[in-house]
């Protein structure tokens, strides 16, 4: 049975303005008007800097340690 | 808003054996099968029928033949014990929920990049290396792209732990091409009666396709149950959830999460444009002690 072509390099597509690219990551944070902050998507390296911001955050700071617990993270 | 703080267990941070040979042929084994399903698409409980392989994208989901990436990258706001973890992030969901955090990406098929599943097995396998510690596969919602979900599977490193992120709304079509290939299932249970599925997520017949699968993935695999609390549907939707999950499949692992975002359409809903943050804080507060009767076991 034939497939539909979905094997296309991504590397070859022109660059997009209004998506993701593919090659950054990308955290998303929204600061509330009380001064509170949320985020998704956080990668490992927003991770420690939100921690800088709030230090007193133990389950961001357990998500940072497991990124250091993590076999070859570095 | 304030977390409990979970005590780390290290069995759950230990390297754990993952590696689990023959999903790679597995997977490979189903390709023709996931596409061959397309003809007439009832991979999600919408059971729409269209035939996307030929392109139609007339179903609800509105994706066709074609699956895009809206974003691959290595995340750690996932659970403690899967995290750090290689999230790949599949465009378009059969699910229409007001308030969802990626809507612009999870509402449009078109979102991202088509995949290239060679490129993206290389790109799990440099995370892995890098020190990720699992592979995600979500969306959006994943389940209405298992053609490409078994072509990158049959590719992606099998030395690690696989991840199924999943709205819970598929049919048994779905989880026969999933059975065997993913280590856990992340599946949201959103809402606690069939009117807020309707009424925030234009889904009929919510419960019945959720609950099916919960049961089925207790049974099957490995399960996490994740349910965000929303501003006030604390009685109408957190509480009936933790009930069934004590009674029908109780054990199961659940991530209660705060922190409500005010995303997307979340305006359209009165009770998103009242929350504030201190009626989210009691929300909270009375969240855990309803787990605590249920004796729900709490992960985060």
């Amino acid at each position: 049975m034939q497939h539909p072509e979905i094997a296309v390099d991504i590397s070859n597509l022109p660059p997009t303005t209004n998506l993701r690219s593919l090659t950054e990551s990308m955290t998303e944070i929204l600061i509330q008007p009380d001064g509170s902050i949320l985020a998704h998507n956080i990668t490992p390296a927003m991770a420690e800097a939100l921690l800088e911001i709030c230090p007193e955050d133990s389950a961001l700071r357990q998500r940072v340690q497991a990124q250091k617990l993590s076999k070859n993270f570095s | 808003m304030p977390t409990p703080t979970p005590e780390i267990h290290p069995s759950r941070w230990s390297v754990q054996a993952f590696h689990r040979e023959g999903r790679n042929s597995l997977a490979r084994s189903r390709i023709s099968k996931a596409w061959k399903l397309l003809e007439n698409c009832e991979l999600c409980a919408h059971r729409c029928g269209v035939n996307r392989l030929a392109g139609s994208t007339a179903g609800r989901c509105h994706v066709g033949n074609v699956s895009s990436i809206f974003s691959a990258q290595i995340e750690v706001s996932d659970e403690l014990e899967v995290i750090p973890t290689f999230a790949i992030a599949f465009g378009g969901c059969d699910m229409r929920c007001g308030f969802c955090i990626t809507g612009k990406e999870s509402w449009s098929a078109q979102s991202g990049s088509p995949i290239a599943p060679v490129a993206m097995a290389d790109k799990a396998r440099q995370a892995i290396e890098a020190g990720a510690r699992s592979i995600m596969i979500l969306g959006g919602e994943p389940t209405l792209h298992l053609p490409a979900v078994m072509e990158l599977s049959s590719m992606l490193p099998e030395n690690t732990q696989w991840i199924w992120k999943t709205n819970a709304h598929g049919t048994h079509l779905a989880r026969d091409l999933l059975d065997g290939l993913f280590d856990l299932w992340i599946a949201d249970f959103k809402f606690g009666n069939n009117a807020c599925a309707e009424r925030l997520a234009r889904t009929s017949n919510y419960l019945e396709a959720v609950q099916e699968n919960l049961i089925w993935a207790h049974t099957d695999t490995d399960l996490i149950v994740r349910h965000l609390l929303m501003p006030g549907h604390l009685e109408c939707c957190w509480k009936p959830v933790a009930q069934w999950i004590a009674s029908r499949i109780p054990g199961t692992r659940v991530n209660l999460r705060g922190g409500f975002w005010p995303a997307w359409q979340s305006k359209n809903f009165r009770e998103f444009q009242s929350s504030n943050n201190q009626n989210q804080n009691k929300e909270w507060e009375r969240a855990l002690e309803i787990a605590d009767d249920y004796s729900i076991p709490l992960t985060f």
